[in-house]
């Protein structure tokens, strides 16, 4: 309770009252009350969909909120214009970095508020020399003369962030998941930024990572449905806490599906051979990939991002068909140039970017779901049958359980984990044989998630082998028969799912594999 | 309630065009008698066949702008081919020799935009600009007398005093109707239109469906073409200019998204029809014949602001309606 007292002599420098946000189907953010104090890092943590982007994005300006206040030191403001915000020293960075790919460094950091000489025009020196100290001071070794989109997308989202501390040096600075792009490296200039600033600023700092919350944060709120469920210092927290705050339901968190499923390693043998890769080999991304997928069998690719696990699947889908080796499909010798093609052979794959290569958002659920299959819908004049299609995307949003007034409401307005399950229900309409699923879990919440892994798992799995990827590797050794770990364009080792170990395969993923070995011949 | 408002909104242009027609049987005595509304048809038609190939482009994502010089420029192939270079040229195989120049100008449209990946628009503004100044080199004087039966899909009335070119127009709408709705290549254009990656990685050829929209929208113009002569019964090498624009605005206000994936034929046809009546009752006004484009352009404008408040307007009542759901199992709950 000391630590309380302390809280309560901070000044507050923002409040928000009673905020909402209504989206067509959702209550984004419901009836919200929190405060934000100087020299204070206050956490925002929930699911997807949980309203924090919401949140802030009100906070900052960016959207007008539907009812509540917003007080900035005791003036209130019944709605905030992003120029209003930024006056009132309002600052965000989000979750993808905000800048001008063609300027260099130094201009990126500087712009709009360049400093100028005495006869109005843009002192450039001043500019880079300040550029330069400031980098100084934070510890990164740059060409200021840099392009920015010569720079790696951390290095990006790390100048953003300085370009809120040091330049703009606002009072209150909201992180909208800035850390998820940045790497390891950088995400410790992050904290070392954030400690050494947080002095005189109230810091909004919104992560899917608990440890990161915990670590970093003096205070959090956890958000689900929109709605604050609690607001506790971080002293009295840990990451069970924090998880069940999140979740609401912490029983779904033990529960796993491939407990029930039997054993595939044994019967495998008789099983079709669905796709063979012989000797896949693409210079720079992947080398001397040999892998087999049998019938109703699961194989998961485990690696991190530029491991070759998505090019993998790109070249067996035809979308990124230079590569050298042999792919079998069903013991054919095939190779895809493109997509279309590999349809016709019912390769399916479900792209790891859902907005951008999933849906079409401005067209209806139906119209998603058939997309694939329109061919079989049509009558002998090749005229399309309305009601054929209806029956269909019926029965898809049905066994995939997506959530949707009716099929013609547009995918634009569904959800994340439901955008997902439509594009699920389009590739499965195809009866494929072969999945290959690139991340599909990624950016669900975790009910959703499971209802996802078990479609999978139950349904795809019937008449089909299933190639896919998740980002982490629960996942993945929930539901796979066996997974491939690649590190750096190259397979390291193949686990089956009786001697699934995350610990060892994750040690594969970061490439240690003498310390991988060590442990196996220890066992 | 909400779907008969929705729908009433898809639809608003029909609206605006009913209650054009009762203002101006109203205000002008002759508008609203049968040969005068033919009369619009008519007039309309060169432009349907314009706009129908605009909006099908516009529905990709991509447009034509070479439109306008293919409507001369490919029948002035087929003139050519009956009046001078070939003696005793056969009309109807100049009516096809002209369809297949068009469709030959939106292949090579198509190659360019779909598989080098020029910008329809530069593409298309060079076909615009090239073909206009070869118009004026093959045919520098207007021809006249020109063979009954090039120029009878233009000329000719049938049953009840229609036009022919009036059917056909109406044929064509129909037949994209059916094409959007019911086709695969149609749905391929709308997906396309809606989300390129996405509609390539579900396995549509999207290179082909773009090139053969390319190909469409230059028969339709070449078509344009076939009508427009016979219509005026001569050949002029001014064909056609400044309709592009007016191809736009009668896509535009039926509904077709200038960022693809959204357009309708019956759409089309009340965009094109409200132009019409406009063109049709300024002129019986007796508004002088640049004030008439004036107004159209300012009609675009208005159509333009019509366009935004209606996503607007369509947002509001389904947020209304999710609201009240939204209310209602609350309280279940």
């Amino acid at each position: 309770m000391v630590n309380s007292d302390k809280f309560k002599k901070k000044r507050i420098l923002a409040q928000i009252r009673n905020l909402t946000k209504v989206y067509p189907g959702v209550i984004a953010v419901d009836n919200v009350y929190m405060d934000f104090r100087e020299g204070e890092i206050h956490g925002i943590i929930g699911k997807n969909g949980a309203g924090k982007t919401t949140l802030v994005s009100v906070f900052s300006g960016i959207i007008p909120p539907d009812k509540g206040e917003i007080i900035i030191r005791n003036k209130i403001f019944k709605k905030l214009s992003r120029i209003e915000a930024k006056s009132q020293g309002i600052d965000i960075v989000t979750q993808e970095p905000q800048i001008i790919p063609m300027n260099t460094v130094f201009e990126n950091l500087y712009l709009p508020d360049f400093i100028l000489k005495n006869n109005g025009s843009i002192d450039w020196e001043k500019i880079k020399m300040r550029t330069m100290k400031i980098l100084k001071e934070v510890g990164l070794d740059i060409d200021i003369n840099m392009r920015m989109n010569d720079l790696s997308i951390s290095m990006q989202q790390l100048l953003a962030i300085i370009k809120s501390f040091y330049i703009n040096n606002s009072p209150i600075i909201v992180l909208d998941e800035s850390s998820a792009s940045l790497s390891e490296f950088d995400r410790e200039i992050l904290f070392s930024i954030i400690r050494r600033k947080k002095e005189k600023k109230a810091i909004i700092y919104i992560s899917h990572r608990t440890d990161e919350i915990l670590n970093i944060c003096d205070v959090v709120t956890v958000l689900r449905d929109g709605k604050r469920i609690k607001t506790e210092s971080v002293i009295n927290l840990d990451k069970e806490k924090i998880s069940s705050l999140i979740i609401g339901n912490p029983k779904r968190l033990d529960f796993k599906i491939n407990e029930k499923a039997p054993d595939l390693t044994k019967e495998q043998a008789k099983k079709k051979k669905i796709l063979n890769l012989v000797n896949l080999k693409f210079v720079g991304k992947y080398e001397n990939i040999s892998l087999v997928v049998h019938q109703g069998e699961i194989v998961g690719l485990a690696g991190l991002r530029g491991s070759g696990r998505t090019e993998i699947m790109k070249a067996i889908a035809g979308i990124d068909p230079s590569y050298s080796g042999k792919i079998e499909i069903n013991g054919k010798e095939v190779k895809f140039t493109k997509p279309y093609q590999a349809c016709k052979e019912r390769v399916v794959y479900l792209p790891e970017e859902r907005e951008r290569e999933g849906i079409i958002d401005i067209l209806s659920v139906e119209s998603n779901l058939s997309i694939l299959v329109l061919k079989k819908l049509r009558n002998k004049f090749g005229m399309i049958i309305k009601y054929k299609e209806r029956n269909l995307s019926e029965k898809l949003i049905k066994k995939f359980e997506i959530k949707c007034f009716n099929p013609e409401q547009e995918v634009k307005y569904l959800s994340g984990g439901n955008k997902q399950k439509v594009v699920l229900g389009k590739i499965y309409s195809d009866n494929p044989i072969l999945y290959l699923l690139d991340e599909p879990t990624k950016g669900i919440d975790i009910s959703t998630k499971m209802v996802i892994l078990e479609i999978i798992k139950k349904e795809l799995t019937k008449n089909a082998g299933i190639v896919m990827t998740t980002s982490g590797l629960e996942d993945l050794m929930k539901i796979c028969d066996k997974i491939v770990i690649l590190f750096e364009g190259k397979i390291i080792d193949e686990v089956y799912k009786k001697d699934f170990d995350e610990r060892k395969i994750y040690l594969g993923m970061q490439g240690l594999v003498k310390n991988y070995e060590v442990t196996i011949g220890g066992n | 309630m909400t779907k008969i408002k929705l729908k009433i909104l898809d639809h608003i242009i029909w609206v605006i065009l009913v209650i054009l027609i009762i203002v101006n049987a109203i205000i002008i005595p002759r508008f609203f008698t049968y040969g005068n509304l033919i009369n619009i048809l008519y007039h309309s038609s060169v432009l349907g066949f314009l706009v129908i190939a605009e909006s099908l482009c516009l529905i990709t994502g991509n447009f034509d702008l070479s439109i306008e010089s293919t409507v001369a420029f490919a029948p002035a192939v087929g003139v050519l081919l009956m009046m001078k270079w070939v003696p005793g040229f056969s009309p109807i195989l100049a009516i096809i020799v002209t369809l297949a120049v068009g469709a030959l100008i939106g292949l090579l449209n198509g190659i360019m935009i779909a598989k080098f990946n020029i910008n329809p628009f530069l593409q298309t503004l060079s076909f615009l600009i090239i073909l206009r100044g070869l118009t004026y080199k093959l045919i520098p004087m207007s021809i006249f007398n020109l063979p009954q039966k090039f120029i009878f899909l233009g000329s000719q009335r049938v049953l009840f005093n229609i036009p022919v070119a009036v059917l056909v127009m109406l044929l064509a709408i129909y037949l994209v109707h059916i094409m959007l709705t019911k086709r695969m290549y149609g749905r391929s254009l709308i997906a396309i239109g809606g989300n390129e990656r996405a509609s390539f990685i579900s396995g549509i050829d999207i290179k082909k469906v773009k090139i053969i929209v390319f190909v469409i929208s230059g028969m339709l113009a070449a078509f344009a073409g076939i009508i427009a002569v016979g219509r005026q019964q001569t050949i002029t090498n001014a064909m056609g200019e400044g309709l592009v624009f007016m191809a736009f605005a009668g896509a535009v206000m039926g509904g077709v998204s200038l960022n693809g994936g959204v357009g309708s034929a019956l759409g089309m046809l009340g965009g094109l029809l409200v132009l019409g009546v406009i063109d049709n009752s300024l002129t019986m006004l007796g508004v002088d014949a640049f004030m008439v484009y004036a107004v159209k352009g300012m009609l675009i404008f208005v159509a333009i602001m019509l366009d935004n408040s209606k996503t607007k307007m369509r947002e509001m009542i389904l947020f209304k309606e999710e609201l009240i759901k939204l209310g209602h199992s609350a309280r279940d709950a």
